[in-house]
């Protein structure tokens, strides 16, 4: 079921981890200060799958983590917290990224041939590449033809356009 | 009758998407209920929850003599359409991403294909069946 309104913290969770991160990121949303044990009762997660997306939301700042000594047994555990407030800017971060990297490849497009044997998985090879195995693909042997990258050129323009609009919102 | 999980988070969804469409105006909470068909005990546990993560404020007001709750939108859901679906926020190789590395934005496997399928579904319709 796609959840259209939603938390943004859930939806990033959900960005990152999928399914078993959105039902953490609800149940950290529904108990704040929950311990990893608490989540995965909630959930009915394991408790390994529960600490994996913690330990991942953690890593991206998206949660934090205070250690507490257990009154009960005495050890230390650690109370999660979603960060709410950082949820913006990971996005607008992961659309600058995403938008360099599609500006680097338009100009990678734009500015070389390529070259492409038709086998499925194999890559992609410059004229220069080209020339230097004879037009003959050095993985499979089968001959090199040039490749129409038109539409890839259009379709990283159309998708920077969009992000470059939704960076500067 | 108890929902389920799945069927709280759908309808936490739906009261919410109602209370954002109505604006900063905001909405009685029985208007609500009303058009989604539940009752003031279910509907009330909602807007509570939906209140507790900070998404919605419930003002007490007095409406034709009686108490309700008016609902307003405290947060606006975040569009993310734009890179829902982009492969580097998953990537295995993001750390190793680079220009100059064995893998990067010239050679990746997957921004380009990725750019293509979206400019391809929202640019170009899909022409409809004939039979």
């Amino acid at each position: 079921m796609k959840i259209e309104y939603e938390d943004t913290f859930v939806k990033v969770a959900g960005l990152i981890g999928g399914p078993d991160y959105v039902r953490v990121a609800r149940a950290l949303l529904n108990n704040e200060n929950a311990t990893d044990e608490e989540i995965a009762s909630a959930t009915g997660l394991k408790i390994k799958t529960v600490r994996k997306s913690l330990y991942d939301l953690f890593g991206r700042s998206l949660i934090t983590g205070v250690r507490v000594r257990d009154p009960k047994r005495g050890w230390f555990v650690y109370r999660w917290k979603a960060q709410r407030d950082q949820t913006d800017g990971f996005i607008q971060t992961q659309r600058k990224k995403v938008l360099g990297r599609l500006k680097q490849r338009l100009e990678y497009e734009e500015t070389h041939e390529f070259y492409h044997c038709g086998t499925a998985g194999d890559p992609n090879r410059t004229f220069e590449d080209a020339m230097e195995s004879f037009f003959k693909c050095p993985t499979c042997s089968k001959p090199l033809n040039r490749l129409d990258n038109t539409e890839l050129k259009d379709a990283l323009r159309w998708k920077i356009k969009q992000l470059e609009e939704d960076v500067s919102k | 009758m108890e929902r389920t999980e799945e069927e709280l988070v759908d309808l936490t969804s739906r009261v919410y998407k109602l209370v954002v469409e109505r604006g900063k105006d905001g909405v009685l909470q029985s208007e609500i209920w009303k058009e989604l068909g539940l009752t003031s005990r279910d509907g009330s546990r909602l807007a509570i929850r939906l209140e507790r993560r900070g998404l919605i404020g419930r003002v007490k007001v007095l409406e034709e003599g009686r108490w309700t709750y008016k609902l307003t939108p405290l947060r606006f859901p975040t569009d993310m359409a734009s890179i829902e679906k982009a492969p580097c926020i998953v990537c295995q190789f993001e750390s190793k991403c680079a220009i100059d590395g064995e893998i990067g934005p010239y050679n990746c496997p997957w921004i380009g294909p990725w750019a293509m399928k979206e400019f391809r579904e929202l640019t170009q319709p899909v022409a409809p069946v004939t039979t």
